[in-house]
């Protein structure tokens, strides 16, 4: 079955984009068939951070006027086979894209991928809800900065309201060094403000920049693992959480295990 | 204190008074709701039924009624089966 997943936030930078678009090399790479669907019409730029906004023929407001099928209009990645872009139409306002043309195409999608992944808009206006209407699952990413995580609760209690079948917390942009330090609210912290169990656990990762200039060099930092280990708890229900503070604790592991019910 | 731990209870208390915020008509709902409700048992003085919502340390919502009533309806009708 077809698993639909929307990677929110409410603040907008926080790093949506990115958890979208590693997630989905990650998981294409575990040999799952996945579409990345760029949620943000108007101000769209995933088809930019996959590096294929030169490919861009059609675009998904092609596809619901009936310029073309929705298969004309799908970009497939420069590295992984098994991975797909559907763009957003940035010729077109906001508004063009109805939440129930946006489901449409999402269900005609469901069909033939093992994972859609959407990219939702930062703010929590019209663009939110077709995003996360169309979903079945949530990912909400936060940074540990409190404006972000305010966002992010506010994003959280709008869920609730949709009936969803799983919601998990992304902590983006940990500095294990500064949490050490107590500098820096811990994912333990965060999480427990929000009441929603982690995911996953980004380090900072100055390395990330390089990789959206280059993606084939785009394996090399730390916050590889951790989008690593994010994948492989989405895909097989695995637990194990990045640590970000290891590295400056001089452990070996990376790897914490963190169980659900503590949270 | 270190920082990590004052952005924390800085932060709870802010998450905390977000909630709060609930809408004023929901509240209006409610207590009309709560008031048809209690009115089946009690002769509820008019205008005195009070909801007071506050959030406990963990978040959770803790709910105060306090009503005035002239009198309980009907008592002598409950029947054990
Ligand atoms: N873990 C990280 N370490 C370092 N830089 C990061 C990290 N995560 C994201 N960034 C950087 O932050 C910037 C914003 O990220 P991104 O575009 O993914 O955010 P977004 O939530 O999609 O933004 P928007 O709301 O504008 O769509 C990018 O330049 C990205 O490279
Ligand atoms: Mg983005």
């Amino acid at each position: 079955m077809c698993r639909k997943i929307v990677v929110t936030s409410g603040k907008g930078g926080v790093g949506k984009t990115t958890v979208t678009t590693k997630l989905g090399i990650n998981l294409s790479k575990m040999g799952r068939k996945v579409v990345l669907i760029d949620g943000d019409v108007g101000l769209n730029n995933l088809d930019v951070v996959m590096g294929v906004e030169n490919k861009v023929v059609y675009d998904m407001c092609d596809v619901l006027s009936g310029k073309c099928r929705i298969k004309q209009a799908l970009i497939p990645d420069l590295y992984e086979k098994s991975l797909f872009v559907l763009p957003s139409a940035h010729a077109y306002e906001s508004d063009d894209i109805s939440p129930q043309g946006f489901r449409a195409l999402v269900d005609a999608l469901s069909e033939d991928f093992d994972y859609i992944i959407i990219d939702c808009p930062a703010g929590i206006e019209g663009g939110f809800h077709r995003a996360v209407s169309s979903a079945t699952e949530a990912l909400v990413v936060t940074t540990p900065h409190i404006s972000s995580v305010r966002d992010a609760d506010k994003v959280l209690s709008l869920l609730s309201t949709y009936n969803m079948i799983d919601i998990g917390l992304v902590v983006n942009r940990l500095r294990g060094d500064l949490v050490i330090s107590g500098e820096m609210m811990s994912e333990g912290d965060i999480s427990r403000l929000l009441r929603c169990k982690p995911m996953g656990v980004i380090p900072e990762d100055d390395l990330l920049l390089q990789s959206q200039a280059d993606r084939a060099g785009r394996n090399s930092g730390c916050s590889a693992i951790a989008f690593n280990l994010l994948a492989d708890n989405i895909e097989n229900g695995n637990k194990r959480i990045y640590d970000c503070t290891a590295r400056f604790r001089g452990f070996f592991s990376k790897i914490k295990l963190m169980m659900r019910n503590k949270v | 204190m270190r920082k990590a731990e004052e952005t924390a209870l800085r932060l709870k208390k802010v998450l905390l008074q977000d909630k709060l915020n609930v809408n004023v008509e929901f509240m209006q709902v409610l207590e009309s709701d709560l008031y048809n409700l209690l009115e089946n048992y009690l002769a509820l003085k008019q205008g005195s039924l009070r909801i007071k919502m506050d959030l406990t340390d963990s978040g959770d919502y803790r709910i105060k009624i306090t009503a005035d009533c002239d009198r309980v309806k009907n008592i002598g009708i409950v029947k054990k089966i």
